[in-house]
């Protein structure tokens, strides 16, 4: 049990309260609903107080908001092909030029970044769903359920992600469905191992005995008291992950068992334009571009939310002076 | 679990509320090998009855209680043998879906650390809500509005806010109320308080214990106090047993074992707290060295090694709980009695070779 040297805040508040004959009074005085959220606006603002974080948020949101509108801010017709207009530079027509076919290419990023915003983010939530569902269940029912679960992880592990990936992509045949699948079960793993680790942790805390002990269930111990108290690191390597599977999507596509053409994928727009690079640089690079800026992006958001999430960190002042 | 083959059905209205009989419980000691931590531990409660059950860390007083609510496997551990019998049903052979109804609504659970048995990142309110519909047909309003006047009932200002308040915007002893609070809900029969005060500092600690005195004596609801603290059993508690090294070394009325300890190691417990009053000793007396480790010999007495009065026959013999002469429900696990001027003689009918 911690030690009542290590007292917090609002307990030595208490103290000094009790020492001046005040009747006793938390220092943090329960709030209401509108100062929590005050609260949250504040933190979001301080969260994108540093200049890094702000440009990769901004970067972000470009990026979304380009998935939204796409095809209302689009000059051009992304599939619309143009042999008058073939590999062009940038020019004021074409701001990033034009492919072989003709076919703009911003235009084809604007579309690409739906396309790469949908697979990213459904292999990621593959990957949470059901990484987290196995790592609940085998941290909390341990045995031989973990015994098991944790080896077919084991299994999957052993293989680098993009192996995986290409394995799963060849033998599901191209398609948008298949990158999701083949992205999220090479994510599966990991998402199993962190929550399972913190699934461990949280189940010996003293507030899951305390629930126990008002007569909850198993099922709600694990969804109602476990659940909400390891959703912290699941978060940061969500996003960690976003931009692994943004790159591996990518790469899918790259390597031609990804999306199928004529769709702006932008790793298979990398590829068109392999061939050309002497000739046209442009429709290799700017898509390549909007990879690394995606990618680059998602990592510093992830990076930075670790820094304020993680409990092991110690970032967090309130559960950092109790653990 | 244990093997006991269908208790005979006690009738209703019998002496005690909980009765705990010759409890067992071992931990894993790697591999197969499991060590005791409780030996034959026999504990019992009456209605409206406060027990206060005594002992420094490790005596076994937790793992008893945590047993007792098949809140094993608590840290590894089992129940090896025993009974518990509460309100006519043996605790202990029950289902885990028989126990979840039994525990928070008939029994309720007070537990050491206010920091820790709460979750952070649920709301008061959402924690006292959960228990109160888990065992009452409430909707969820009613449950908000009893919730609320049990918050009260706990003497917690401001309740209406306090209600939505996160544990980390509470203080440690406002939580401990809110324990209580929790502990209260369903109409217990019996709390299990299980070090309730540990955690809190002094002046938040009377308070705490006035509270629950307070309201479980109003309502005729029985008390099981675990501490190691000494003051804290004498201010609540109308029976006593004291543990040592997972046994009963001495259980009585609170004013046959405070005012004529029988054990060696109650009397070295009373020995130890200062006094305010009279005259200051040089050195406040200490029992010397540690309990002895779970899993060491089965023989002779346990507090041989630290006891004054120790003679070679505690090294080969030990000696029964068994009634002090003169002194109804009285016992004590020693081969000799305590005179009030602490001088020690052999029981009556056991020949000593002291």
């Amino acid at each position: 049990m911690s030690a009542s040297g290590e007292r917090t805040l609002s307990e030595k508040s208490e103290i000094a309260a009790v020492a001046s004959g005040d009747a006793v009074e938390p220092a943090v005085v329960a709030r209401g609903a509108r100062d929590r959220c005050r609260d949250a606006w504040r933190q979001v603002k301080h969260f994108f107080a540093d200049p890094v974080a702000f440009i990769a948020g901004l970067v972000i949101l470009l990026l979304v908001i380009a998935a939204v509108l796409g095809p209302w801010i689009a000059p051009y017709d992304p599939a619309a092909t143009d042999a008058a207009a073939s590999l062009q530079g940038p020019s004021g027509a074409h701001w990033l030029g034009t492919d072989q076919l003709g076919r703009d290419i911003f235009s084809r990023i604007l579309s690409g970044a739906r396309l790469t915003l949908f697979v990213s983010v459904g292999a990621v939530s593959l990957a949470v769903l059901v990484g987290c569902t196995v790592g609940l269940v085998a941290g909390f029912v341990r045995g031989w359920s973990d015994a098991v679960l944790m080896r077919l992880m084991d299994i999957l592990l052993a293989f680098p992600g993009l192996i995986l990936a290409i394995v799963m992509a060849a033998l599901l045949g191209p398609g948008i469905a298949t990158v999701i699948i083949a992205v999220g079960v090479s994510g599966t793993p990991t998402f199993a191992r962190v929550t399972r680790a913190a699934t461990m942790r949280a189940a010996v805390e003293e507030y899951v005995l305390a629930a126990r002990a008002v007569g909850c269930s198993r099922a709600r111990l694990l969804l109602r008291h476990i659940t909400p108290n390891i959703l912290g690191p699941v978060v940061v390597l969500a996003t960690l992950y976003l931009a692994y599977a943004v790159l591996t999507a990518a790469a899918l596509s790259f390597l031609g068992v990804g999306v199928k053409p004529p769709a702006a994928e932008w790793g298979a727009m990398v590829n068109e334009g392999r061939d050309l690079l002497a000739v046209g640089w442009w429709v290799s690079l700017f898509p390549g571009v909007a990879i690394v800026l995606f990618v680059l992006a998602v990592n510093i958001l992830g990076d930075r939310l670790r820094d304020v999430l993680d409990v092991a960190s110690g970032a967090d002042e309130v559960q950092g002076a109790e653990k | 679990m244990t093997t006991t083959v269908s208790t005979p059905p006690v009738q209703e209205g019998s002496e005690f509320l909980l009765d705990v009989q010759d409890l067992r419980a071992e931990f894993r000691a790697g591999g197969n090998r499991w060590v005791p931590v409780t030996h034959d531990v026999s504990l019992s409660v009456r209605r409206g009855e406060v027990l206060g059950v005594v002992g420094e860390s490790g005596s076994g007083k937790s793992v008893s209680m945590a047993s007792v609510l098949g809140l094993m496997p608590y840290q590894g551990g089992r129940v090896a043998q025993g009974r518990a019998i509460f309100d006519g049903r043996d605790l202990l052979t029950l289902k885990e879906r028989e126990l979840r109804q039994i525990r928070g609504s008939k029994i309720g659970v007070i537990f050491q650390d206010p920091m820790t048995s709460l979750n952070p990142v649920r709301s008061i309110q959402r924690q006292m809500v959960e228990t109160l519909r888990a065992h009452t047909s409430l909707t969820s309003a009613e449950a908000k509005e009893r919730a609320l006047e049990l918050l009260r009932l706990v003497r917690i200002p401001d309740a209406a806010r306090r209600l939505r308040a996160y544990p980390h915007e509470l203080s440690g002893g406002m939580r401990q109320r809110v324990m209580i609070a929790i502990a209260l809900s369903c109409e217990p029969e019996l709390i299990i308080a299980d070090e309730p005060t540990t955690a809190l500092d002094v002046t938040v600690q009377a308070d705490v214990l006035a509270l629950l005195r307070q309201r479980t004596r109003e309502r005729g609801v029985s008390v099981v106090i675990i501490s190691h603290d000494v003051g804290v059993i004498a201010s609540l508690a109308d029976r006593i047993a004291v543990m040592y090294a997972g046994r009963v070394v001495e259980s009585g009325s609170a004013r046959q074992v405070l005012g004529h300890p029988q054990h060696p190691y109650t009397l070295g417990l009373l020995e130890s707290i200062p006094g305010v009053k009279g005259p200051r000793t040089e050195r406040l007396p200490s029992i010397p060295g540690l309990p002895p480790r779970p899993g060491g010999d089965e023989m002779g007495c346990s507090f041989r090694d630290r006891c004054r009065f120790a003679v070679s026959r505690c090294a080969t013999e030990r000696p029964a709980l068994a009634e002090v002469g003169g002194e109804p429900q009285h016992r004590a696990a020693c081969h000799f009695a305590i005179s009030d001027d602490g001088r020690v003689v052999p029981r009556e009918g056991v020949v000593g070779d002291a």
